[in-house]
C-alpha cells in the first residue's frame, strides 16, 4: 500500500508547526523550480508553483502568498530579469484570492482563468520590455500557461487523492470532493497524458531526424572531398590552401560552412570558412563522426543552442598520409526550424489542453448535474410532504439516474401517502384526545361535587409516599385546616394523636412480624387486605380530639401498582356517645327490671317450695302461674339483652378447640329440671367421644340449652328426645330430634327471625320469647358453625349444630413427633 | 367447715326479705342485712361475717368502692365475697373476680339453693387456705 504509506507521511507533516511548514514549502517550491523537465525544444517545465499551490489547499491563502513568493524568485537566478517572478507571483496571488471563495474550489479552471485575463499584459510586457519578437513573446506565454496548468493539475489530482483518503481528509480538515470534479479531473489526467505525450515524442523525434539530415549531409560532403583529395599531389606546405580551394570550391556547400583539413601532426588548414570548433588554442580531440559544438562563453542555454554548430570529422588519406577533413555548419537554421516546431506543437499543447479543459469541465458537469438537480429535489421532499405537495423530480435520458430518479419519486410518493395518513391519524388522536379530556373534565368536576357534598366526611387521598394529594371540603370542616396548609407538605400522620400511631405500629409490627413506622400503620393492612376499617383519634387544628373510623383504600393503577392511598373518615363521637348511652340505658334497664323481678321470682319460689308453709292447691297452682311467668320474664329479657349485643357486636366470645361431648351432657344437665316437668326423656347417642371444635364452651352451652327447651317444650309429655353426637363430612354434627309436632312449611322460611314463633296461633301456649332460636343462629355463625332442621309437620323435628372438625390432640402430636 | 354468718347488703328491701327467708329460714344461717355499703362497712367488724354477699348497683357506695372500704378492715381483708348482680355481661364478671370476689351469682337467683350455693363456695375458699 504505497499510496497509504505516503499518506501517512503526510499525516506526520499535518501535525508540524505552520509557520514550519510554510518554510519547508517555500524551499521546496524553490528548489524545484531548478529541477526542469525538458518538454519540447527549448521549452522545460519548473515545478515550483506546485509547493504554493499545496500551501493554498493545505494551510490557506497567506501562505499560498509567501511560499509562492519566495518560489518564483528562483525564476529571477534562472532567466536574470524579475518577469517571471512577477507572473508567477500573481498568478499565486490570483488563486489565493478566488480559491474556495463563490464555491469555487476548482483549481484548473481558476488558473486558467487566470492566464486568460493576464495573456494580454504578459505578451506585452515580454514584446516591450525584453525587446522580444512577438512570436518569441507568444511562446514564452503559451509555456508559461502550459506550465502553470500543469502543475496546478498536478496539485488538484494529488489533493483529490488527499480527499479521498477518509483518515487524512479528516485530519488535514479537507472538504468532501465533489463528482464533478473528480469526474473533471480524472478526464483531464487521462486525456493529457494520451493526448500530450504523443506531441511530446513527436518533438523528440523531429530533433533526432534534423540532425540525422544534417549528419548526412555533412558526411556525404566529405565523402566526395576525400575522393577528390586522392587525385591532387600532395604539395609543399606553402602551397596547401591554394591547391585545395577551388577543389573546395566545387563542393555543393552552402555559405555558413567551414571545411578544414588536419594532418597527423595537427596541423590544420582552412578550406572554407572559419572553423571554430577548431579555432581554439587547446589541441582537439579527433574523432570520427557527427558532433554537436556548443559554446560555453554564452550563459543562456538557447543563446549557446543559437551558436552552436554541427561538426563532421572524417579521417581521409592524402597520399599515404592520414588527414582529417572537419566540417562545419552552424546549427542556427536547425535551432530555427525546431523553435518553428517547437512553437507549432506548444501551440497544438495549449489548445489541446484548453480543450481537454473545455471539455472536462462540459462532461464533468454533463455527469454531475443530473445527480445534483436529483440531490436539489430530494432536499425538497421533507418541505413538499410538510406542504402536502408532490415531489417533481428531474427528468434525465441516462438511465441510472432515470431509475434513481425514478426510485425517489416513488419513495417521495410513498412518504407523501404516509405522511397524510399519520396526519389524518394525528388528527384523529388529538380529536379523540380532546374528547376524553373533556369528559374527564366533566366527570372530574363530577367527583368533586361528590366529594364536595360529603361534607359529613374526611376525604384524604394521599400519594405512595403518603403526601397529602387531596383534602377534601369536609376534612376541611372535620380538621380545621385549609386544603392548600397541607397538600403536597404533610402526611396525614400529623393528624392524628400520635402515641396512637405509635402503640398501632407496634402493634402491627407484633402482628405482622415487619417493622411498621409512621403513615405505614394506616396503610399496610389496607395494603394487604384491599382496605382497612379501624377507629383513630383525629386531633383539630385547635388541638381538639375527634374520634373518627377511618377507611384506608389502596389506589392502583392499571398495572396494578399502588399510586397512592384514600382514606376516609367518619366522627364517631356521636355515635359514641349514642353507644353509652344505650348501654347506660341496657344497663340501668336490665338491673331495674330484674332487681323486682328477682323479689318476685325468689318470694315465689320460697312459697312455692312448701317449706314456708302449706297452700291450698287452687292458691298453690296460681303461685305456680305466676312463677312460670316471672321465669318467663327473667329469660326475656336475658335474651333481649343476648340478641342487642349480638347484633351491634359486642358479643365478647373467645374460641378454643375442645371436645363437644362434656358441652353437651353441660347443656342435658341444664335443661334437666325443666324436663322433668314434662316427664321428658333423653336417649345420648355419642358416636364419637373425641370429636372436638373450635367453639366458646359457654356460649355453645346455650346454643344447646336452647334447642333442648325447644325440643321439650314441643314435645308431648313422657316423649323421648333423641341427641345424637356424630362425625359427617369432616364436620361435628349434632342432632336433636324431638317427637313433636314439627314444623309447617309456611313457617319453615321464617323459624330463625326475630319474635317469630311457630306456635303463635296455637291453642297451646308453650311461653319463650320468639329469640331463642334467633340468638341460637347468630351465636352458632359467631363461632363459625352452621345450625339447620330438618322437619314434616306432624311427625317432629330435628335441629341440628354443625361445626368443622378441630384435629384430636393426639393426632396432632402423632404429627409433630 | 360450715359456713355460718353471712352478711349480705343490698340496697333494695324486697331482695333482703326474700334473702332472709332463704338464708335463714331454709338454709339456717346466721344473717346481718345492711342496706347500703356505710352501713355494712359500720356494721362488719362488730359482726365479723364468714362470708360477705354484696350487690353491685347500689346507690353511693356501689359494690365495688364497698368491697374496698370491707377490704381496708383489717379483720375483714380475707373475708371470701360473693357479688350478686343484674348485668349478665361476661366482661364485667371478670371484673368483678379480678376484683377479689370468689363467685358472681346472677339475680333472679335461685331462693331455694342459694344457701346450698354460697357453703359450697365457702368451702371452696377454705379449702384453698
Amino acid at each position: 500500500m504505497p499510496y497509504l504509506n505516503y499518506a501517512q507521511g503526510w499525516l506526520a507533516l499535518a501535525v508540524l508547526p505552520r509557520w514550519s511548514l510554510i518554510l519547508l514549502f517555500s524551499l521546496l517550491g524553490f528548489g524545484f523550480n531548478f529541477l526542469r523537465l525538458p518538454l519540447l525544444f527549448d521549452i522545460d517545465f519548473i515545478f515550483g508553483s506546485v509547493f504554493a499551490l499545496l500551501a493554498l489547499v493545505l494551510l490557506g491563502g497567506k501562505a499560498a502568498i509567501i511560499v509562492g513568493i519566495f518560489a518564483a524568485s528562483a525564476t529571477v537566478l534562472i532567466w536574470q530579469h524579475p518577469f517571471a517572478w512577477l507572473i508567477f507571483s500573481s498568478e499565486i496571488l490570483w488563486l489565493s484570492l478566488r480559491y474556495g471563495k463563490n464555491n469555487q474550489s476548482n483549481l484548473v479552471l481558476l488558473d486558467l482563468q487566470f492566464w486568460l485575463f493576464a495573456l494580454p499584459a504578459i505578451i506585452g510586457c515580454y514584446a516591450v520590455v525584453l525587446d522580444s519578437s512577438l512570436q518569441t513573446a507568444v511562446l514564452i506565454v503559451l509555456k508559461q500557461i502550459s506550465n502553470g496548468i500543469f502543475n496546478t493539475l498536478v496539485v488538484a489530482v494529488f489533493v483529490a487523492m488527499l480527499q479521498l483518503n477518509k483518515p487524512l481528509s479528516k485530519k488535514l480538515a479537507l472538504p468532501e470532493i465533489s463528482l464533478r470534479q473528480l469526474v473533471f479531473l480524472t478526464l483531464l489526467s487521462l486525456t493529457l497524458l494520451s493526448g500530450a505525450m504523443p506531441v511530446i515524442l513527436d518533438a523528440k523525434k523531429s530533433k533526432a531526424a534534423y540532425e540525422l539530415a544534417v549528419a548526412d549531409r555533412l558526411a556525404e560532403i566529405s565523402a566526395i572531398m576525400a575522393l577528390q583529395l586522392d587525385n591532387i599531389p600532395k604539395p609543399s606546405s606553402a602551397l596547401l590552401p591554394s591547391m585545395l580551394q577551388p577543389l573546395a570550391a566545387s563542393l555543393p556547400i552552402e555559405r555558413d560552412y567551414a571545411l578544414a583539413l588536419v594532418n597527423s601532426q595537427k596541423q590544420f588548414t582552412q578550406l572554407v570558412g572559419q572553423n571554430q570548433t577548431i579555432s581554439f588554442k587547446e589541441p582537439i580531440s579527433l574523432l570520427a563522426g557527427f558532433a554537436h559544438w556548443k559554446p560555453s562563453s554564452e550563459p543562456l542555454p538557447i543563446q549557446r543552442w543559437r551558436k552552436s554548430r554541427y561538426v563532421f570529422t572524417y579521417p581521409a588519406r592524402w597520399q599515404n598520409e592520414a588527414v582529417w577533413l572537419v566540417l562545419e555548419q552552424p546549427a542556427a537554421p536547425v535551432v530555427t526550424e525546431l523553435e518553428q516546431d517547437s512553437a507549432q506543437q506548444l501551440v497544438r499543447l495549449v489548445l489541446f489542453l484548453g480543450l481537454t479543459i473545455g471539455i472536462s469541465a462540459l462532461l464533468s458537469k454533463a455527469i454531475s448535474l443530473p445527480l445534483r438537480r436529483i440531490d436539489v429535489a430530494s432536499q425538497r421532499i421533507q418541505a413538499d410532504l410538510t406542504q402536502q405537495q408532490k415531489t417533481v423530480m428531474p427528468q434525465t435520458r441516462v438511465l441510472e439516474y432515470s431509475n434513481l430518479s425514478h426510485t425517489l419519486a416513488q419513495m417521495s410518493a410513498r412518504l407523501n401517502e404516509a405522511f397524510q395518513r399519520s396526519r389524518m391519524m394525528q388528527c384523529e388522536l388529538e380529536q379523540q384526545v380532546t374528547q376524553r379530556t373533556e369528559a374527564l373534565q366533566q366527570s372530574h368536576s363530577q367527583q368533586n361535587a361528590i366529594l364536595s357534598a360529603a361534607s359529613d366526611f374526611s376525604i384524604i387521598a394521599t400519594d405512595p409516599n403518603g403526601v397529602i394529594q387531596f383534602f377534601s371540603v369536609g376534612a376541611e370542616k372535620m380538621l380545621g385546616y385549609q386544603a392548600e396548609e397541607l397538600i403536597g407538605k404533610h402526611t396525614p400522620e400529623m393528624l392524628h394523636r400520635s402515641s396512637e400511631v405509635v402503640n398501632r405500629a407496634k402493634e402491627l409490627n407484633a402482628e405482622l412480624a415487619q417493622p411498621v413506622k409512621g403513615f405505614r400503620a394506616f396503610v399496610i393492612k389496607a395494603e394487604q387486605e384491599g382496605s382497612e376499617t379501624h377507629e383513630w383519634t383525629y386531633l383539630h387544628k385547635s388541638g381538639q380530639a375527634i374520634p373518627v373510623s377511618l377507611t384506608v383504600t389502596v389506589i392502583r393503577d392499571h398495572s396494578g401498582e399502588i399510586s397512592g392511598y384514600l382514606g376516609i373518615a367518619r366522627d364517631v363521637s356521636e355515635l359514641q356517645r349514642t353507644e353509652r348511652l344505650k348501654n347506660e340505658f341496657i344497663a340501668t334497664v336490665s338491673h331495674e327490671l330484674r332487681t323486682p323481678l328477682t323479689a318476685i321470682y325468689a318470694s315465689l319460689r320460697l312459697v312455692n317450695s312448701g317449706k314456708i308453709g302449706e297452700l291450698n292447691s287452687k292458691t298453690s297452682k296460681l303461685l305456680s302461674i305466676a312463677e312460670q311467668n316471672s321465669e318467663r320474664l327473667t329469660l326475656l329479657i336475658n335474651d333481649l339483652l343476648d340478641i342487642e349485643k349480638l347484633i351491634s357486636g359486642k358479643f365478647v366470645m373467645p374460641l378454643q378447640i375442645q371436645p363437644l361431648q362434656p358441652l353437651l351432657e353441660a347443656a342435658v344437665e341444664g335443661v334437666l329440671s325443666y324436663a322433668n316437668e314434662y316427664q321428658i326423656r333423653f336417649s345420648i347417642d355419642v358416636l364419637d367421644p373425641t370429636i372436638q371444635a373450635n367453639v366458646n364452651a359457654e356460649r355453645l352451652i346455650q346454643v344447646i340449652v336452647n334447642l333442648l327447651s325447644n325440643a321439650i317444650k314441643f314435645s308431648p309429655k313422657g316423649a323421648e328426645i333423641k341427641l345424637v353426637l356424630r362425625v359427617k363430612d369432616h364436620h361435628a354434627l349434632l342432632e336433636v330430634t324431638d317427637r313433636g309436632e314439627g314444623i309447617k312449611d309456611e313457617f319453615k322460611p321464617r323459624i330463625f327471625q326475630k319474635f317469630a314463633q311457630g306456635d303463635a296461633a296455637s291453642n297451646r301456649n308453650k311461653g319463650g320469647t320468639g329469640l331463642g332460636l334467633a340468638i341460637t343462629k347468630e351465636l352458632t355463625e359467631k363461632m363459625g358453625g352452621q345450625v339447620g332442621f330438618d322437619s314434616q309437620y306432624g311427625l317432629g323435628s330435628t335441629f341440628w349444630l354443625a361445626f368443622a372438625l378441630a384435629e384430636p390432640e393426639s393426632c396432632l402430636n402423632d404429627e409433630t413427633s | 367447715m360450715a359456713l355460718k354468718r353471712i352478711m349480705h347488703v343490698e340496697d333494695d328491701e324486697s331482695i333482703r326479705a326474700v334473702a332472709e327467708i332463704a338464708l335463714v329460714d331454709v338454709a339456717g344461717f346466721e344473717l346481718l342485712s345492711c342496706d347500703s355499703g356505710a352501713s355494712a362497712v359500720a356494721q362488719a367488724s362488730d359482726f365479723s361475717p364468714e362470708l360477705i354477699l354484696l350487690d353491685v348497683m347500689m346507690p353511693q357506695m356501689d359494690g365495688m368502692q364497698t368491697l374496698a372500704a370491707l377490704r381496708a378492715i383489717p379483720e375483714l381483708a380475707n373475708v371470701p365475697v360473693v357479688f350478686m348482680t343484674a348485668k349478665i355481661q361476661q366482661a364485667e364478671k371478670q371484673h368483678y373476680l379480678d376484683a377479689g370476689a370468689i363467685a358472681v351469682i346472677d339475680k333472679p337467683f335461685e331462693p331455694m339453693a342459694l344457701g346450698d350455693r354460697l357453703q359450697q363456695l365457702f368451702e371452696q375458699t377454705q379449702m384453698s387456705h
